[in-house]
């Protein structure tokens, strides 16, 4: 008997078999399936029927299409997301990317339309239609207040867009910045007090009337004036504003790593500190604060001899 | 010179010395060194009164003398040494709290009479140190010169240049003005004299009535007729002296405010160990070390060595970096940072004024912009904490006022305003002039409101004076207490009153004139070091 070659004929040749083997596995492998991975499962099957197979999956929507270093990857779509998508077109599912590809930073409408190369009009069509759907949502920059920048809907916005934690409403919050600024203060002048009380040797007392970041940071949490949490940045840039009101300096010192509030090896230590000289002579005469010094000379309307801010001064 | 320099230097002038050198004065303060015809010319005034005003401006070290190639003399007034003339209350008031009564008239008679000689200055002052004494004590002249060697040792006198002997001894035609030398070592020695007497006390029947002109006091006290040991040798106050102790002062009092009372100690023993080795324009006081410190700690101070070691490494590891550590030998030598104690002195004072001016959050804003050197509009909100409106409007006033600058760093070549940084920065050089020139006003300002005020009530204070001449001269011949209390009902009660604002008005003008003078000083020394540092 000659040999005859036998075509195996496969054994689930039929598409929608081929569809929901290829599901199947992408559900064993939640991260993604290469196209490698397919071909070991199902051996037997053409390259061409598995192409076909995939790109009616995607176009079906249950397959989601990405790159990766090795090569293409696919993945199971959340049914849930594929339900949504249901009713929207093509651009629509395009634009639903791109926005949320920009995480919770949201995107600017201009930065969508350079991405997707749609008109604007399309652009802003879709993006009514899908704000309707309560897929996105708009959200105001604390930058330019008239710029919105849109992202998902259940997002939380990042803080660079609100403005982190004195912001709230867009609205600078200045009054509690000041009285987080005077708290720390108070903290910062009894500790030097207390350390200049004890009249040690010099190096002792120096050193007590420093405070950590670290210290500061705890004090006030524990104080609760904060609706807000509060992190360690926050409180250094509340002590930065008290160095640049003259009544506190800053030193920096290396610090073993492990010890409490230390960051990328060195800790910032505070203390308050009196100004070095008192006010100066210049602002104790009526002439250093005169709004009007620059139009006053004998004999004009505005002259020393008539100068009502020197009467008043004068009479005080 | 600036314009409102030569106003404070006229008003000055006229204040202390009259109308006729005020106008030689400020013209040539004006136009630079000239000639004596050309003043006389430009001037028009007589020969006889331009050559009696030098005298008193050159007697008074306000101006100064060059002969020229060609033999001129030209005449060059320094303005910076007439605008001095409003420290001098504050020198008088130094030399009282180191020298004691004594001192403080040795030199207040030095800065009235601009140069004397040792001999009349004692006798002067034995005079007027007599006459504050109780009756039947004396003050001895050797006690006023002891105090007179000791502020030449200390270098608060000096003497001033003499002719040089070469030129008595060349041949040929005199010189049409003399020129003046002195030697480095000659200026602080003290002749040796030895002058025996008591101060004299003056009768009451020659008291002179206050205003009379100088020229008649020193006739009244040129009783004797014996030639003067110490002819020729006139000494002055050593004004760069006193600024140096100011400078000290202030150095002081900023490291008490900074850290404690035993820290500014070390600093003031520090500072006076280095007054005579150091020049007053050094960068640097030269290194001493800690053991040369501890030695030379006042006795009241009993603290351990140990405890000094720390104390100087805490002050050479302070921010303010006013101590620096040069050394390691001897236990660890210090020097003093002077350039950087100016510095910050200048900075704290624009800092000050700023916050007095516009108020606590520019003052943060201005603070901010000082450290960081370069910001943006952005990043000034950011940093400051405070809202980008209020922060605009802050940026923009004292960018008005010249206190902040704007750097325009241009993206492209066509410097197109969108597509360029701002950057805000302070310039403290510029901006502690600017702060001077505003304080030359102010004080030019302060003056003539008091002149303004003592003219508005110049009537009542002639009748004032009348009524006092009045009973002086009634108790002197012995009226009754009636008489007495009529004339002084002359005076109506709210006449009085007048009189009394009238005292306490001038009283608050000049010493407001004080306070700013030091404002001057601190900013002119910073500037000054700024200068040599160039």
């Amino acid at each position: 008997m000659a040999e005859v070659k036998v075509k195996l004929q496969p054994p689930d040749a039929d598409p929608v078999e081929i569809e929901n083997r290829i599901i199947e596995l992408c559900h064993q492998f939640p991260h993604g399936i290469t196209d490698q991975v397919i071909q070991n499962e199902m051996p037997h099957i053409e390259a061409q029927q598995r192409a076909v197979a995939i790109n009616r999956l995607l176009s079906m929507g249950q397959l989601d299409l990405l790159r990766s270093n090795t090569g293409l990857l696919y993945r199971i779509k959340d049914s849930q997301n594929a339900g949504k998508m249901k009713g929207s077109d093509n651009q629509e599912k395009l634009v639903y990317q791109i926005i949320e590809d920009a995480g919770n930073k949201g995107i600017w409408s201009r930065d969508i339309r350079y991405k997707s190369n749609l008109p604007l009009t399309e652009i802003n069509k879709i993006l009514k239609n899908l704000e309707s759907k309560k897929l996105i949502k708009a959200v105001k920059s604390v930058a330019a207040s008239k710029k919105k920048v849109y992202m998902l809907y259940n997002l939380q916005p990042d803080r660079s867009v609100t403005g982190g934690a004195w912001y709230s409403d867009q609205d600078f919050e200045s009054e509690f910045v000041e009285v987080l600024n005077q708290q720390c203060f108070k903290f910062l002048q009894t500790k030097a007090e207390t350390a200049r009380e004890s009249k040690q040797n010099p190096m002792i007392q120096r050193n007590s009337s420093f405070a950590s970041s670290h210290e500061v940071w705890k004090y006030i949490c524990e104080l609760g004036i904060s609706k807000v949490e509060l992190s360690m940045e926050d409180i250094e840039t509340i002590l930065n504003t008290l160095i640049y009101d003259g009544k506190v300096e800053m030193t920096i010192i290396a610090a073993k790593e492990g010890t409490v509030g230390s960051v990328d090896g060195h800790m910032k230590l505070y203390r308050a500190v009196n100004p070095i000289i008192p006010p100066t002579g210049l602002v104790r005469a009526p002439c250093g604060l005169c709004p009007v010094f620059d139009d006053c000379h004998e004999g004009g309307e505005i002259s020393p001899s008539n100068c009502i801010y020197m009467t008043e001064w004068l009479d005080f | 010179m600036t314009q409102a320099e030569i106003k404070l230097c006229s008003l000055l002038l006229q204040e202390h010395f009259g109308e006729i050198v005020e106008k030689i004065g400020v013209h040539l303060i004006r136009t630079g060194s000239q000639p004596l015809r050309v003043i006389v010319h430009d001037t028009k005034t007589s020969l006889d009164q331009v050559k009696k005003a030098l005298c008193v401006l050159i007697q008074h070290n306000l101006v100064t003398y060059q002969v020229h190639r060609r033999g001129t003399v030209e005449y060059e007034a320094q303005c910076s040494r007439v605008l001095r003339m409003l420290r001098y209350p504050r020198y008088i008031y130094t030399a009282k709290t180191l020298y004691s009564d004594t001192g403080e008239l040795i030199v207040e008679e030095l800065l009235l009479n601009g140069k004397m000689t040792m001999s009349a200055l004692v006798k002067r002052v034995a005079d007027r140190l007599t006459e504050t004494m109780e009756d039947g004590k004396t003050m001895d002249y050797a006690e006023v010169s002891s105090t007179f060697v000791r502020l030449a040792d200390t270098h608060f006198v000096q003497r001033c240049p003499l002719v040089s002997p070469a030129e008595n001894a060349e041949p040929g035609p005199p010189q049409p003005a003399p020129t003046l030398v002195i030697s480095e070592k000659d200026m602080y020695l003290v002749p040796k004299l030895s002058l025996i007497g008591k101060g004299k006390r003056r009768r009451s029947s020659e008291e002179d009535a206050p205003g009379e002109p100088k020229a008649k006091r020193l006739k009244h006290s040129a009783d004797n007729k014996e030639p003067i040991p110490d002819d020729g040798i006139y000494w002055q106050a050593n004004l760069d002296r006193f600024h140096q102790h100011f400078r000290d002062q202030a150095i002081v009092s900023a490291v008490a405010n900074r850290m404690d009372q035993t820290s500014s100690e070390i600093v003031r023993t520090m500072l006076r160990m280095s007054e005579i080795t150091t020049p007053s324009s050094a960068p640097f006081t030269q290194p001493l070390s800690s053991n040369e410190i501890f030695r030379s700690l006042p006795t009241g101070y009993n603290i351990s060595k140990q405890v000094l070691d720390q104390y100087l490494t805490l002050l050479a590891d302070d921010p303010l970096q006013f101590v620096g550590k040069s050394g390691d030998s001897g236990g660890g030598t210090y020097v003093i940072n002077l350039h950087k104690v100016l510095g910050s002195l200048a900075t704290a004072t624009l800092e000050s004024v700023v916050q007095e001016r516009f108020g606590s959050r520019c003052a943060r804003i201005f603070r901010l912009v000082l450290q960081k050197k370069h910001l943006e509009q952005k990043q000034v909100e950011d940093f400051a904490m405070i809202p980008a409106k209020e922060a605009k409007d802050m940026l923009y006033k004292m960018l008005s006022e010249n206190f902040i600058l704007l750097q325009e760093i241009p993206k492209t070549p066509d410097h197109a305003p969108s597509r360029t940084f701002y950057l805000y920065t302070v310039n403290i050089l510029s901006a502690a002039r600017m702060l001077l020139h505003r304080c030359y006003r102010s004080i030019a300002n302060l003056i003539e409101r008091r002149q303004f005020e003592t003219k508005e009530n110049k009537r009542l204070l002639e009748k004032s004076q009348r009524v006092e001449a009045i009973i002086a001269s009634m108790q002197a011949t012995g009226a009754e207490e009636a008489q007495l209390q009529e004339i002084e009902e002359m005076i109506t009660a709210p006449e009085r009153q007048q009189i009394e604002t009238l005292k306490r008005n001038v009283n608050k003008l000049d010493a407001s004139e004080i306070q700013v003078d030091e404002t001057i000083f601190l900013l002119e020394s910073y500037i000054e070091s700024n200068m040599k540092r160039q």
